[in-house]
């Protein structure tokens, strides 16, 4: 596995477009910043607004940027016909799913701190209150924002592998994520909330389970997610294991 | 040494590959022939389970599917452009070399092996053809692998590039490593090969070395020159050959060996001028053996 993070790790580095969306994550989140805060930044913030501000406000956003890093793993294997050189370099097409999930995982979670660590020092620097990133709650909540940011970059892994494309991927979680599930909330109401993946990762996120008027997680709220994930990524992978290796 | 056993693949209703086995044997350099749409491509893809299909192949006793570290024992070019346009020529070696457990010394000494140092930095979007094929033989080549597929690597090679892998495989093979080459550059691969397989319509048609597959050919022939020509005619066609007469005193003759031409002139007490051998070209020999053979062919003659 130590081989296969490598050469993910190199993949990835080695293409402008990673580091792209690395410094598209971080620099939507300080342009909003400056948009948003600008004559706001000495008005006192309590430990609330400092959670939805550091892990919350741009969440969507970065979630996206980590489903264009998940879903590049294999779209650009496929387009490119780098597909072949991956799997003979891997042969077990398991274990290259594993690998590159795991290695998009990590890759978006980093997107994510990178973000967020951002946001905090701005803030702290404009208000020079370091005070504010006393509160362990705000560490908890940063920490599962990361994890969220590196499950959905997991996802994007295992529908590029069924879509055999990265565009499709983040359409599909797009549309998930942005259509399907709200339009579920509207029909069966908040508490549907608690069995749909995106939603649920947004109730895990939230300081209070009031504050995004989504109610309060479920006692299984942590599991929902990745249950999606690991039901798409089996998929993938006996989708891979069955098909020949073209490009798309 | 690789061993393939019954491979088979079907496309829908199309049998590409029809139960082909063989074995490519360490230190020999084995060319794979056949017509445009012959299978030669899938085979290889299949041998290495980049598709799925019947059959088995082993390399040094093993699936590739099973190897621990499948780029030392097998080097594949399969498509040189199966590369990323933006990527770095030893970007992508690099990322390669995580894969086989090499050091980035060993990229840079297979670029210069393969004389792509002076553009190891650049895009291999802007790479030619011919540059595109030395970095797929770059990567075939970076873990020292005990066996080589290669498909097509003459493909966009200037003639000194030509002349430059050709002397690599033979080195290769002579290190002991077994070499298939599938190519379509028929004078190229009677300089190169050792051993030839030849298929036609997914199926193996001849699995010989090169010098008896040439020999074989209904254009070789044995040149005489006598002084004698009619009486040594008739002892010839008497043994089985063919004889045509192409002048005072010369005959052309098919189907007998220059080595029985003659013994027999020495048994008859025959003077010879001249008895030379004249092997067909690997051209005239593919051609005779694929013929019928053709997938797609000029006309609509061939199969569609």
């Amino acid at each position: 596995m130590t081989e296969l993070l490598v050469f993910e790790w190199r993949r990835m580095r080695s293409l402008r477009g990673t580091w792209v969306l690395l410094w598209l994550v971080v620099g939507f989140a300080l342009l909003a910043d400056l948009a948003v805060g600008l004559g706001k930044f000495r008005e006192p913030v309590d430990a609330e607004g400092v959670a939805f501000h550091v892990v919350q406000r741009d969440l969507i956003v970065r979630w996206l940027v980590a489903a264009a890093i998940g879903a590049q793993a294999f779209g650009h294997d496929f387009r490119y016909g780098t597909i072949r050189p991956t799997l003979l370099a891997f042969p077990r097409r398991g274990q290259v799913l594993a690998g590159k999930a795991v290695a998009s995982f990590l890759l978006g979670a980093a997107a994510l701190a990178a973000s967020t660590a951002s946001m905090a020092l701005l803030l702290v620097l404009s208000t020079w209150d370091g005070s504010l990133l006393a509160d362990p709650r705000l560490w908890r909540l940063i920490a599962l924002g990361t994890v969220t940011a590196g499950l959905v970059a997991a996802l994007a892994v295992g529908l590029a592998a069924l879509a055999r494309g990265s565009g499709l991927a983040v359409v599909m979680i797009v549309l998930w994520g942005g259509v399907v599930e709200p339009l579920t909330i509207v029909g069966l109401g908040g508490g549907a909330a608690r069995a749909l993946p995106f939603l649920s990762l947004l109730q895990l996120t939230a300081y209070t389970p009031v504050s995004q008027d989504l109610g309060s997680p479920g006692p299984l709220a942590w599991a929902v997610f990745p249950l999606y994930l690991a039901a798409v990524l089996t998929a993938a992978t006996i989708a891979l294991a069955r098909q020949d290796a073209t490009t798309s | 040494m690789i061993q393939a056993r019954g491979l088979t693949k079907r496309f829908g209703s199309t049998l590409a590959v029809d139960d082909l086995s063989f074995v490519v044997e360490p230190g020999k350099v084995t060319g794979f022939l056949g017509p445009n749409g012959a299978g030669k491509s899938t085979t290889l893809h299949l041998m290495l389970g980049l598709i799925r299909g019947g059959g088995r192949t082993l390399f040094d006793g093993r699936p590739y599917r099973e190897l621990a570290c499948p780029m030392r024992v097998v080097g594949a070019m399969l498509e040189a452009r199966a590369l990323h346009p933006r990527r770095s020529a030893r970007d992508h070696l690099r990322m390669l070399a995580a894969a086989a457990r090499v050091s980035d010394r060993r990229v840079d000494q297979v670029l210069d092996q393969v004389g792509l140092t002076p553009v190891a930095h650049r895009r291999a979007g802007g790479f030619s053809l011919g540059m595109t094929q030395r970095l797929g033989l770059a990567a075939a080549l970076l873990a020292e692998p005990r066996a080589l597929l290669l498909d097509e690597p003459a493909n966009g090679l200037d003639p000194h590039g030509v002349a430059w892998l050709r002397a690599l495989l033979r080195a290769q093979a002579a290190q002991g490593r077994a070499v298939l080459v599938s190519s379509h550059l028929l004078a190229e691969m009677q300089l190169l090969a050792d051993h030839l397989l030849v298929i036609g319509r997914g199926r193996l048609l001849a699995d010989e070395p090169t010098d008896r597959l040439l020999g074989r050919s209904r254009r070789s022939h044995v040149l005489v020159r006598s002084p004698d020509a009619d009486r040594l005619a008739e002892l010839l066609v008497g043994q089985g050959a063919t004889v045509q007469r192409r002048g005072a005193g010369e005959l052309t003759v098919l189907g007998i060996s220059a080595q029985v031409v003659g013994e027999l002139a020495h048994e008859h007490r025959l003077r010879l001028h001249e008895l030379a051998s004249r092997n067909a070209s690997l051209e005239a020999a593919f051609l005779e053996l694929v013929d019928g053979e053709v997938e797609y062919l000029q006309g609509g003659a061939g199969r569609q």
